[in-house]
C-alpha cells in the first residue's frame, strides 16, 4: 500500500483546566489515504473534533498542548511546524468545514469576498481574478445565481447555502484533504441529503481525501469508506465502513448500531448502552468502555487494552473481541 | 399500537371522545420593523392545522426546521395565545382560557422541552424543581411533596439522594431525566415532548425513549411528541402527522406512513436519511428535494410543497389541496394523491 496522504501517529492531547489536566485524546492512531473517505464517529468527549483541530494547528496554544505524538502531512510532521508555515498549509492543502456556518462566516463582508481571499492569499491573484474564480466556486456547488449570491453578505442566505459557502470557501484551492467536523448537524435532513451529494461529486471531481467527523451512524454509512470509533478520547475500533456496520467487534460499536433508531426498525422497546459517558476527570480504570460493557470481566476493570490489527485493516481495542465473535455466532 | 387503534374504532362510533381536539389552530406573528412603526408582515408560523389525539396514545409530529410544529405544541398546552381556531380538552374549548382557568387545566397537561440546560433553574435544587409544580397547584404538604419527589425520581432511574444537588452536576441525559420527573409530578394526563431527546447523544437517546414508553404504559399518559427526528418517532408513535411550512401534509398510523407514504414530501423526507448500513444506503433510489424551504411570511400559493415538488403540476400552483381523508384511514393534502 502506498503511503497515506495523513498520518496521525500516537497522538495525545492534553487541556490545562480548573479541575486539572485532562487528556481529551490519547495515544489516536490514524489514517487518511489519498481520495479516500475516513470517517471518525464518536459521542460526546470522544475526542474526534479536537483530533481534526490538532490537525489544523487550531488548538489554542495557551490551553491545550500535543505532548505526544506525530501528524504526518505527506511525510511532513504538522505538529512541528512554525504558524506562519501553518498558515501556507491551511486553506491551500488541507481544508476544514464546521458545524455552524452561522458563526464560521464573517458577518461584515460579503460572501464573495470571503471566498476570495483565499485565491488572494494562497494564489496571488488580483481583486478582480479572485472575484471571478469565488463566482465560479459558487456556482460549483450548486448556488443559483452566484453572480448576484457572492455580492450577497451571510445574514441573507439560508442554513444550507452558507454550508455550500463554507465548502466553496474551503475547496477553493483544491485542498488534498477536507475535513469536515459535523458539516451537516445543523441542517434539516433534506437539505443535508443535498449537501451530502455535493461534497461527494467534489470529492470525484477533484480526487481529495475527506476526513468527516460525525456522531450520526446514518452520514458515516452514506459517505465513508473506512470508520474510527473512538470513546472517551480513545480509538476503539477502525474497519471498512461494510464490515463495520455488518460485522462490528467493538461491544461500543455493537451498542452504539443497536442503540440507534431507524425508519427501517420498529421494534417495541429500544436496546441500549447502559449508564452515562465517563467524565473526562475521572476516566475509568483500566478500559474506559468496561463499566458500561455486558462482556466485562475482571482483566478489563484493571488493564487498558490496545488497538490491536486483528485482521487484513480491522483494529479493536478490547480484551474480548474475539468471544464476543463467537457469541454472536452462537446467537445467529 | 392495538391500544391506539382500538380507541380510535370506538371514536368512530361515537363512543369515545379524543382527550385533545385542535381545529383549525392558526398561529401568526406579526413582524415589527421597529417599536414605533406597524408590523410589516405576518409569519404564518401554524396556518390551519387539525387533529385530534386519543387518550393513551402517541401522536408524533415531524418536520423540518421552522414547520411550526414547536409553536403548534407550545399553542396547545396554550403557552401561546392562538391567532384563530380552537383547542378542546375533553371537549372542553380552552382556546380562550384566562390565567386563572389555565392553572387548572395544567394539572392535566405538562411539557417537556429540547434544551435540558436552558430549562432547568440552575438555582434551584433537583427536589426543588420536581416539587416545584406540586407547590404552585397547592398539592399535599411539605413532607408529602417530599416523598413524592423521591418516588418520581427513583421513578426516571434517578437515586433519591439527588434531591440536594445542583441541575450543573448532572448530565445531559440526567437532566432531561429530572424534567420528565418535574411534568410528571402533578399526574398529568397529555405530555408535549418537544423534541425531547434532540438534544442527547445516541447511547443516552434510546434510554430516555424507554423511559417515555415505560412511564406511558405505566401511567396512562398521552404524548404529543414533537421531532425532527424521523427515526425516533417512528419508535414511539402510534400515529404521525407530517407537517411543511404550517400545515399538516399527511397524517397515518405509523407503520403505513413509514411503508407507504402518500404525500410526495413524506416521500422525500423519508429518502433524505442515511440510512445506517452501506450497503443498503447505495442501493436504493433517494429523491433529493431541490432548493430550500420557502419563508413562511409568503407561502407560495397552491400547494405549499409545489416549489419543491418533483410532480408539482398547474393546478398544484393554483389551488390549495384540502386535507382529507382516504379510503385507507390516512389522510393526505395533495392533489396526485
Amino acid at each position: 500500500m502506498k503511503s497515506p496522504l495523513l498520518e496521525v501517529k500516537d497522538l495525545t492531547l492534553q487541556f490545562q483546566t480548573d479541575k486539572g489536566i485532562i487528556k481529551a485524546v490519547e495515544r489516536v492512531n490514524f489514517s487518511v489515504h489519498k481520495a479516500e473517505t475516513v470517517c471518525i464517529v464518536g459521542e460526546s468527549g470522544s475526542g474526534k473534533s479536537v483530533s481534526s483541530l490538532s490537525i489544523m494547528g487550531l488548538i489554542p496554544k495557551q490551553d491545550g498542548k500535543i505532548t505526544e505524538g506525530e501528524i504526518l502531512f505527506e511525510g511532513e510532521d504538522l505538529v512541528k511546524k512554525s504558524n506562519r508555515e501553518m498558515r501556507k498549509i491551511r486553506g491551500y492543502d488541507i481544508s476544514m468545514i464546521f458545524q455552524e456556518p452561522m458563526t464560521s462566516l464573517n458577518p461584515v463582508y460579503t460572501i464573495g469576498n470571503q471566498i476570495a481571499e483565499s485565491f488572494r492569499y494562497h494564489m496571488q491573484m488580483n481583486r478582480k481574478e479572485a472575484m471571478k474564480h469565488a463566482i465560479e466556486s459558487l456556482r460549483k456547488v450548486g448556488i443559483p445565481s452566484p453572480e448576484e449570491r457572492a455580492y450577497q453578505y451571510p445574514h441573507q442566505l439560508s442554513g444550507g447555502m452558507r454550508q455550500r459557502v463554507m465548502i466553496a470557501m474551503a475547496l477553493a484551492c483544491k485542498p488534498k484533504l477536507l475535513i469536515a467536523d459535523e458539516p451537516t448537524t445543523a441542517l434539516d435532513v433534506t437539505i443535508q441529503a443535498q449537501v451530502l451529494e455535493i461534497m461527494k461529486d467534489l470529492k470525484q471531481v477533484l480526487g481529495m481525501s475527506i476526513l468527516l467527523i460525525t456522531h450520526d451512524l446514518g452520514v458515516v454509512a452514506e459517505m465513508a469508506d473506512r470508520v474510527v470509533v473512538m470513546y472517551a478520547g480513545i480509538v476503539v475500533e477502525e474497519a471498512g465502513a461494510e464490515e463495520l456496520f455488518h460485522k462490528p467487534y467493538h461491544p461500543y460499536t455493537i451498542g452504539l448500531l443497536e442503540a440507534m433508531p431507524s425508519i427501517r426498525r420498529n421494534g417495541k422497546r429500544m436496546k441500549t448502552i447502559e449508564g452515562t459517558l465517563p467524565d473526562p476527570t475521572k476516566k475509568p480504570t483500566g478500559c474506559r468502555f468496561h463499566p458500561r460493557c455486558p462482556f466485562a470481566t475482571d482483566r478489563c476493570r484493571v488493564e487498558e487494552p490496545v488497538l490491536e490489527e486483528v485482521s487484513s485493516g480491522r483494529k479493536v481495542a478490547c480484551w474480548n473481541y474475539n468471544p464476543l465473535e463467537r457469541k454472536k455466532v452462537v446467537l445467529a | 399500537m392495538t391500544v391506539g387503534l382500538l380507541e380510535r374504532k370506538e371514536n368512530m362510533t361515537g363512543l369515545h371522545e379524543p382527550l385533545l381536539e385542535v381545529k383549525n389552530l392558526k398561529k401568526h406573528f406579526p413582524i415589527k420593523r421597529s417599536i414605533f412603526r406597524g408590523s410589516r408582515g405576518t409569519v404564518k408560523a401554524v396556518d390551519g392545522v387539525s387533529l385530534a389525539v386519543q387518550t393513551g396514545e402517541t401522536l408524533g409530529i415531524v418536520g423540518e426546521s421552522g414547520c411550526g410544529k414547536s409553536t403548534l405544541g407550545r399553542n396547545i398546552i396554550r403557552l401561546q395565545e392562538p391567532t384563530d381556531g380552537k383547542i378542546l380538552y375533553k371537549n372542553q374549548d380552552i382556546t380562550h382560557f384566562n390565567e386563572g382557568e389555565l392553572r387548572k387545566i395544567r394539572r392535566d397537561m405538562q411539557i417537556v422541552f429540547q434544551d435540558p440546560y436552558a430549562s432547568l433553574n440552575s438555582k434551584l435544587k433537583i427536589g426543588e424543581i420536581v416539587g416545584e409544580p406540586l407547590r404552585v397547584h397547592r398539592i399535599g404538604n411539605k413532607r408529602e411533596r417530599e416523598e413524592k419527589v423521591q418516588y418520581l425520581l427513583e421513578k426516571v432511574g434517578l437515586d433519591k439522594s439527588n434531591m440536594t444537588r445542583y441541575p450543573h452536576e448532572f448530565s445531559g441525559g440526567q437532566r432531561q431525566r429530572i424534567g420528565i420527573a418535574r411534568a410528571l409530578s402533578i399526574n398529568p394526563k397529555l405530555i408535549v415532548c418537544d423534541e425531547p431527546v434532540s438534544a442527547l447523544d445516541v447511547s443516552v437517546q434510546s434510554q430516555v425513549i424507554n423511559l417515555f414508553q415505560d412511564l406511558q404504559e405505566e401511567f396512562g399518559l398521552t404524548y404529543l411528541f414533537i421531532s425532527h427526528d424521523l427515526s425516533v418517532v417512528r419508535h414511539i408513535s402510534n400515529r404521525v402527522a407530517v407537517m411543511y411550512l404550517g400545515k399538516i401534509v399527511e397524517l397515518a398510523e405509523t407503520e403505513k406512513l413509514y411503508d407507504n407514504p402518500a404525500h410526495p414530501y413524506t416521500q422525500a423526507l423519508l429518502s433524505a436519511i442515511p440510512i445506517p448500513d452501506p450497503v443498503e444506503q447505495k442501493r436504493r433510489e433517494r429523491i433529493i428535494l431541490k432548493g430550500d424551504v420557502p419563508s413562511p411570511v409568503h407561502p407560495p400559493t397552491g400547494c405549499r410543497f409545489h416549489t419543491r415538488c418533483p410532480l408539482a403540476r398547474k393546478i398544484c400552483r393554483e389551488e390549495e389541496p384540502t386535507f382529507k381523508e382516504r379510503n385507507d384511514g390516512r389522510w393526505v393534502a395533495c392533489h396526485l394523491v
